[in-house]
């Protein structure tokens, strides 16, 4: 016999069901509609097929976003990693002023990532900035002119990856840290007894531990960094020379100042699917909990 | 029996729970549906930290006084208020009664808005500052009432000027007395002077933004551009002579260094932060600058109205209008709220920006302290070759086209000739 019911299981799920349906799944559709469309200054529509996915995929005002949003995704969160699991094998252990210094280091979670954008533009600049202030002072750049990190394109874009990696390690930390935590002190003093020194502890018994927690974190970095705006709005607004745009910078100017919402809606589509098809591939190849 | 009573219970107050979040909240300053409820009230879209907000609010209490109808302020960023017009535009269902609008936003919005040739009598337009009527007018119509206008103006470091060391070193390199600049050599050659020492003559914007294709059709004005980039018949004009001219100008105050190296990052607010820490002993940018960097200077700053090239003094216009929605209930009340505002216009210059719409308001504070950049406004909106830039709809995408190609010729990918053909044929494509 039946605990609950089937008739009460859906009334429970309905609610959430009709959530959903009104604002995910109904959004997709109106948005894969009105991907076949264009719409005129005064909002009349006409079908015109996958002209707009023709249109996106032969232009350079989408590839060149596409690869820059790659190039994006690849520094932030690679370099998030890195310095996440440093970060985290160090707060691992346990030392004077530890929570303290975790504390601080979890500062710029708490910030917006338009304030935080603001914050680098303004130590980024080669008037006033403290960046280039410090190099020089190293010897590093000959004058505070030598790099400009904003209006050049070679450095734009990653000059706004610094933000992101600045607002978001602090996460990729925590979670790591949370994962390591987790693992049993036993593996790690069997594998002491048997003579593993510290970065085999870490390659061979931590990081293996801790890899369902490590892909989680990965995966919502790599699609959070893939929707990014706000920090490269604010500061580059996607230039010089269109070299720090990125997709949802495109998008949204193509929806929103052009008006232009079916051939908006064609590249969200393009994006929508290219990343989960990325998430899918990447979750599946690295992570495979019932074989393991 | 029971069991079907709660089920049924927990689910319609889940639902109940659902829909009223989804609801929009009766109470709070900024609801829009108020007024559709029977309530007095006005809803205002204004930008926020604009002269528009502080006025709109600094005057809702007497204005409430004399109508009975409440003033209720939404106060949402320069780009917030675009979006929020054009998805209520669309919908055709309006939260808002009345909406402040950048110039350049008007063509966009035209359907959506309500006519108000019926309101501004000749009386009224004839107190409006030059271009505003035109900056206004679509069709015929007159689709908003004037907030203020501002045009760019030269701000200068007036020490440097005065300064005999200076005055005597210019002259025996330039030939000619060392003055406030009011032609392009004229500037050209102070902008050279004064680069030493860690300082800029100048800034020229390029940044990716709209400022930077404004201050190049300054430029493009003063070379004699009338109309600017399209004319009447959507004609693309932006690879004619004029044109070239002008990016070739700023190209070369940026190539021959100065202007400061980080051109491509620099727009309006950069130029005055540059202006005010020092960096820059001159800069051709908006009038509400001055005060600012008045004070920052400690008074060491002089403002004259913007130069001029083979045309003469020339800028493009940055009105801002006040505009009824066409779908808003309260149309009757709106109009009675523009009129109050034009009558109370005078509010406008005595917030921080200082600036207004109206020629008695101007020609009232004009000769007053601290206003010395009205003069400076007047003077170049009263010449003839300032304009307003093109009013068409397709604005905001013709003008990404645009700051790409001034970009282009910056950075020298592209002689200014080169890149001006490729944005025609670009900009062809967007209006055809």
């Amino acid at each position: 016999m039946r605990i609950i019911s089937r008739k009460t299981l859906i009334m429970f799920f309905l609610p959430c069901a009709i959530f959903m349906g009104i604002f995910l799944v109904y959004p997709i559709l109106k948005m894969i509609s009105d991907s076949l469309y264009t719409f005129d200054i005064t909002g009349i529509k006409s079908f015109v097929g996958f002209d707009n996915y023709i249109k996106a995929f032969t232009t350079t005002s989408f590839l060149l976003p596409l690869k820059n949003t790659a190039k994006y995704m690849v520094i932030a969160v690679t370099t998030e990693l890195f310095f996440g699991l440093i970060m985290a094998l160090l707060f691992e252990h346990q030392f004077k002023g530890n929570k303290i210094i975790r504390s601080f280091i979890l500062i710029p979670l708490m910030i917006a990532p338009l304030v935080a954008g603001l914050i680098w533009k303004l130590m980024l600049s080669s008037q006033f900035g403290i960046v280039n202030q410090i190099l020089q002072n190293l010897h590093i750049i000959k004058d505070t002119n030598s790099i400009l990190w904003l209006a050049d394109e070679k450095w734009a874009l990653l000059a706004c990856t610094f933000a992101d990696i600045w607002l978001t390690t602090p996460f990729m930390m925590l979670m790591i840290l949370a994962g390591l935590q987790g693992v049993d002190t036993s593996i790690i003093e069997a594998a002491k007894i048997d003579g593993a020194n510290k970065l085999q502890q870490i390659f061979s018994i931590k990081i293996p531990n801790i890899k369902p927690v490590l892909l989680t974190a990965l995966s919502i970095r790599i699609i959070d960094a893939a929707r990014t705006f706000d920090i490269i709005w604010v500061m580059t607004q996607g230039g010089p020379n269109s070299s720090s745009e990125v997709i949802s910078v495109v998008i949204y100017r193509t929806l929103t100042r052009y008006n232009k919402a079916g051939y908006a809606s064609a590249m969200a589509v393009i994006f929508i699917i290219i990343l989960v098809i990325f998430t899918l591939v990447f979750m599946k190849s690295l992570w495979k909990p019932k074989s393991e | 029996m029971k069991k079907r009573i709660l089920t049924l219970l927990l689910s319609a107050t889940m639902v109940a729970t659902l829909v009223a979040g989804c609801g929009k909240s009766t109470s709070g300053s900024n609801d829009g549906a108020k007024g559709s409820t029977g309530k007095k009230e006005l809803n205002i879209l204004v930008e926020s930290g604009s002269p528009g907000e502080s006025v709109a609010k600094s005057t809702a209490a007497e204005f409430e006084k004399q109508t009975g109808y409440k003033i209720v302020i939404d106060a949402v960023p320069y780009t917030g208020i675009y979006d929020k017009l054009s998805t209520e535009i669309k919908s055709k269902s309006s939260v808002h009664d009345v909406a402040t609008l950048d110039v350049l936003w008007l063509p966009a919005f035209k359907n959506g808005l309500l006519p108000l040739n019926d309101l501004a009598t000749n009386d009224i337009k004839s107190d409006f500052l030059p271009t505003l009527v035109e900056g206004g007018t679509l069709d015929s119509s007159l689709y908003g009432f004037p907030m203020w206008i501002n045009t760019k103006v030269l701000i200068y470091r007036t020490d440097l000027f005065n300064d005999t060391a200076n005055k005597s070193a210019f002259k025996s390199k330039y030939g000619y007395d060392l003055i406030v600049p009011t032609t392009w050599q004229q500037y050209k050659d102070a902008s050279e002077f004064f680069t030493k020492d860690g300082m800029y003559g100048t800034a020229v914007f390029g940044a990716a933004s709209g400022d930077t294709v404004c201050s190049w059709l300054d430029h493009v004005a003063q070379a004699g551009a009338n109309p600017l980039v399209l004319d009447k018949s959507n004609k693309v004009l932006v690879n004619q002579a004029p044109y070239v001219e002008a990016l070739q100008y700023i190209c070369d105050l940026y190539k021959k260094g100065y202007a400061p190296k980080e051109t491509l990052s620099v727009a309006s607010s950069e130029a005055e932060e540059m202006f005010k820490g020092g960096k820059l002993a001159m800069q051709l940018n908006w009038s509400h600058q001055y005060p600012d960097a008045y004070a920052a200077q400690k008074g060491k700053v002089g403002v004259a109205p913007m130069i001029g090239g083979s045309a003469g003094i020339a800028a493009t216009t940055g009105p801002w209008y006040q505009s009824i929605l066409k779908t808003s209930k309260n149309q009757d009340i709106a109009k009675k709220y523009l009129k109050f505002m034009y009558d109370n216009n005078e509010e406008y210059i005595k917030a921080p920006l200082k600036i207004a719409g109206r020629i008695s308001v101007y020609e009232k504070y004009g000769t007053q302290k601290g206003f010395e950049h009205i003069n400076a406004v007047l003077t170049t909106l009263d010449a003839k070759q300032s304009q307003n830039r093109p009013a068409t709809p397709y604005w905001t995408e013709i003008e990404g086209v645009l700051y790409g190609t001034i970009q282009n010729a910056l950075s020298g990918k592209s002689t200014p000739q080169e890149a001006l053909d490729d944005a025609k044929t670009k900009i062809e494509e967007i209006v055809k």
